[in-house]
């Protein structure tokens, strides 16, 4: 009787696994990637949107360093993994609008530029913004693409960076904000 | 002590009904005078039930059990041969005294219990079930999966939002072609920020 009930054990086992198996991979959580491609039910693409792309150089220079005062407050700079870094100065400033329909190009200090189109405007504020960092186009050939292809989705006026071009013995941030600027919160006076 | 005069395929015989009366009644005086003897019945009872048993469990099963159907036939068709005469006069002694056979069922039921602990291991990583979420503010790395163009695409997770605020970015896609990149989720005056930061092997400032 032993033996029967250890082979019964067994194969509910078995069974048990296989139905496991076949009910939990239906049921199983789908990974959470973010789809590229927009959805269906993406709203219209806006007109035009302003926008700001500024330019930092980050060096390790000797002493304490420092953040320059161009820059306005930006705490992330004082953050790994910027703090890899001890001085961020600001070499460019450029205001541009974006549109669906015309991507906008600026150039960089390495020879480089960056291409930035206005994807979508969705609810709440936000855009779905896209970047490429190329050679222009005559040394398009000679160079692979130094960011093919980000895609991201920001709230009005939020900034994100793009860091890592080598450039005079440091290295270039890229902030990239869409629509107006954020003030940060400010905390009450006290009494 | 005298020898029995009564085999074990005579015991098999006399329990499906093919001896002569004579015969008959010699294995049924065996019977009560030998532990042995009926050990051996008893024995040939139990498969004869545990076949009979597991036939018509077969035939009541629908067909989406298919795979156990197909198993416990399995089994059958090994207590069937395990009934025939040749063999049984080995094995018999061994049922009865209820220890030949233990450890081959033992390895029946732990190895179910195995079968089932590894399709549950493989349903998890196939669902993709977070186990460990990454750390909200610490670096998020790249997951690589393949773009409708086959170039490498990674995204990131957007980190966990119980504790922490939003971020006010988040990584549709991203395509680092050959280079190596990461992005990161850093804390920032009006929320989180996104960076990616790119490895750049080639000079480009001078």
């Amino acid at each position: 009787m032993i033996s029967v009930f250890a082979r019964i054990v067994g194969m509910i086992g078995i069974a048990a696994a296989l139905a496991g198996a076949i009910s939990g991979t239906a049921l199983a959580e789908p990974r959470k990637h973010v789809p590229a491609a927009p959805s269906a039910s993406a709203p219209a693409p806006v007109a035009q949107v302003p926008a700001e792309i500024i330019v930092l150089h980050a060096t390790n220079a000797a002493g304490a360093g420092g953040i320059d005062p161009r820059i306005g407050p930006m705490r992330q700079l004082q953050l790994p993994p910027f703090s890899a870094y001890n001085t961020y100065r600001l070499l460019a400033r450029h205001a541009l609008t974006l549109s669906a329909s015309q991507p906008g190009t600026t150039a960089l200090p390495n020879g480089r530029v960056i291409r930035t189109v206005l994807k979508a405007l969705l609810p709440d504020a936000k855009y779905r913004v896209s970047a490429s960092i190329s050679r222009p186009r005559a040394d398009a050939d000679k160079e692979e693409s130094f960011l093919r292809l980000l895609e991201v989705t920001a709230k009005s006026g939020e900034t994100f960076f793009v860091a890592g071009q080598s450039f005079r013995g440091g290295m270039l941030v890229l902030g990239i904000r869409v629509g107006a600027p954020v003030q940060p919160p400010v905390a009450p006076p006290k009494p | 002590m005298s020898k029995s005069t009564v085999s074990d395929q005579d015991l098999m015989r006399w329990l499906d009904g093919e001896l002569e009366p004579e015969r008959s009644e010699q294995v049924e005086a065996e019977l009560d005078q030998s532990e042995r003897a009926r050990a051996v019945v008893a024995t040939l009872l139990e498969v004869r039930a545990q076949v009979q048993g597991l036939a018509e469990r077969q035939a009541g099963m629908s067909l989406a059990d298919d795979i156990a159907n197909s198993t416990m036939a399995r089994i059958a068709a090994e207590d069937a041969a395990a009934a025939k005469p040749t063999e049984l006069i080995g094995r018999v002694p061994a049922l009865a005294a209820n220890s030949g056979r233990r450890v081959p069922s033992i390895i029946y039921a732990f190895g179910g219990l195995a079968a089932a602990a590894a399709a549950a291991l493989i349903v998890w990583s196939i669902g993709g079930v977070d186990v460990a979420p990454p750390s909200p503010v610490a670096i998020a790395a790249p997951s690589a999966v393949e773009s409708s163009t086959g170039a490498a695409v990674a995204s990131a997770d957007v980190p966990p939002a119980d504790d922490d605020p939003e971020p006010s970015v988040s990584v549709d896609a991203v395509d680092f072609g050959a280079r190596t990149g990461t992005i990161f989720y850093v804390p920032a005056d009006t929320g989180t920020t996104t960076i990616v930061w790119l490895s750049d092997d080639e000079s480009g400032g001078k």
